[in-house]
């Protein structure tokens, strides 16, 4: 267990250590990429969408949505990029997916902290509302890790699933208040935010940085069902086969 | 006394073949074109501490997927397999290092990897820099390496990790004459401390200089199973003739 766990954090090092090395810009991108994002599409956006404070609403969401979309396209494929690893030796095989997620989620609270610093300075931060951050950071971690790992396992099986993880990506950004806000939604399309499990992370996302957001107890709490479902077969699915998933590389 | 480290009872290895890579889009299109292969069946095997067992049998017969089930590299489709110790693998020795990671912070990583605690690395360190004799290079990065210099130091950190049990296959004479003669010293050093080492190779003068007892696997089956000079004797009349 604890070798397990130290294993974990010397990937993870390693993960953000090569991050650094290749580039000395690697970092200042993770945090470029989303303010650039956010000065085109608040550009062009905002004249459709009415949410007050639009460009912080939208670098709100798209922070926690880089870590999303890049833990999972880097995840997936993991296995089978490291299939050399998984012959040397019997380690603890999830390490391998989780190690990237937590790198990439070392970012994000990097990235949250300088927005936090920033506010703090030019705006204000409200609180309480600043609490659910906690709440919506674990909710986000262990619900990316139980999407991972099933998404990873079954690349290994399946060789097209990261097409299809690619595809959904895609479909799921648009899916998720990041562009727009509950309060924008046509009342009959509601229902979108009830089964898609990060509506609620991200609205929590959105209360806690611009004081305002958040959504009903009955959406949270469907949220949650789906997401303890969605990480309950990932866990599963891994437990299944992680005694060998060198069979099918 | 006679302390049984491996334990196999009635252990078969089923791989389901495929001519491609498999896609989900064909499986639900029902496109699926695959062969079962047993690469092994119900093999029933024990051995002791300190012995060291060569394997032999032609390509296929199953002497990769023997290592890497006692390994616990991959799970048995059946039966039982019991193994006390830490075992390590010298087969695949290029692999889990970072090529934009220094030497050093490669060889915590490694050492993780196969199972060494980050004391006993920080422990083991200098003989492990020293071994490889990789000098200068430790605070390179691993990608200014060549390819001798890597598997040297993938060798380094498995032997100071200190195993019970070693996994070796024909690669294992690895790097330039000087290391290759190193590391079978080490080896040999190993064998003589008592620890147990398993060897899957073709090359049968190096089983018989370094095996008591050699198996024989055959399509997945024990063929043979006794002293080294005889099954070796018995496998080159029946294979080489």
């Amino acid at each position: 267990m604890k070798h397990d766990f130290e294993f974990i954090l010397a990937l993870t090092e390693r993960e953000i250590k090569a991050r650094y090395k290749r580039a000395v810009f690697g970092f200042l991108w993770m945090i470029l990429n989303p303010v650039f994002q956010m000065l085109i599409i608040g550009l062009i956006f905002s004249f459709f969408i009415e949410v007050p404070n639009y460009f912080l609403f939208l670098l709100t969401g798209l922070l926690p949505w880089q870590f999303f979309s890049l833990s999972l396209s880097k995840a997936t494929p993991s296995f089978t990029y490291e299939r050399a690893m998984l012959y040397k030796s019997k380690f603890f095989r999830a390490s391998i997916p989780i190690a990237i997620i937590l790198a990439n989620f070392f970012h994000l609270m990097v990235a949250l902290g300088l927005l936090l610093l920033y506010l703090l300075i030019t705006q204000k931060i409200y609180f309480p509302e600043i609490l659910i951050l906690f709440p919506a950071l674990v909710w986000f971690l262990v619900f990316t890790i139980g999407v991972s790992l099933l998404t990873s396992v079954l690349q290994i099986r399946f060789r097209d699933i990261n097409f299809f993880v690619q595809a959904l990506l895609i479909l799921w950004f648009y899916a998720t208040p990041i562009l727009y806000n509950f309060t924008i939604l046509p009342r009959d399309l509601s229902w979108i935010f009830s089964i898609n499990p990060l509506s609620v992370v991200f609205e929590w996302f959105h209360l806690a940085i611009l004081g305002k957001g958040g959504l009903g107890l009955k959406v949270v709490l469907a949220n949650l069902a789906i997401s303890v479902l969605i990480v309950f077969i990932g866990v599963m699915v891994y437990k299944k086969q992680s005694k060998q998933l060198v069979d099918w590389l | 006394m006679v302390e049984l480290v491996i334990k196999l009872n009635q252990v078969s290895k089923k791989y389901v073949l495929r001519h491609e890579k498999p896609t989900l889009v064909e499986n639900i299109l029902g496109r699926r074109t695959s062969e079962i292969y047993w690469a092994l069946r119900n093999l029933n095997l024990t051995i002791t501490k300190g012995e060291k067992v060569g394997i032999i049998g032609v390509n296929g017969s199953g002497k990769t997927t023997l290592l890497r089930i006692i390994g616990g590299i991959t799970a048995p489709t059946g039966g039982k397999v019991e193994v006390r110790g830490k075992v390590v693998s010298l087969i695949e020795l290029g692999a889990g290092f970072h090529p934009d990671l220094t030497g050093e912070e490669n060889i915590y990583l490694n050492g993780l990897l196969i199972g060494m605690s980050k004391e006993k690395i920080k422990k083991e360190l200098k003989k492990i820099i020293k071994f490889a004799g990789l000098g200068k290079f430790i605070d390179a990065p691993f990608y200014t390496y060549s390819s001798g210099m890597r598997l040297r130091l993938g060798f380094s950190v498995a032997v100071y990790s200190n195993p019970d049990i070693l996994l070796l296959d024909e690669n294992i004479a690895v790097g330039d004459a000087d290391f290759k003669r190193k590391s079978l010293v080490k080896i040999k050093e190993f064998i003589k401390k008592g620890k147990t080492v398993l060897m899957a190779s073709h090359l049968l003068e190096m089983i018989e200089h370094n095996c008591s007892r050699v198996i024989w696997l055959d399509k997945g089956k024990i063929k043979e199973d006794g002293r080294a000079s005889e099954v070796i004797k018995q496998y080159e009349k029946k294979v080489l003739s």
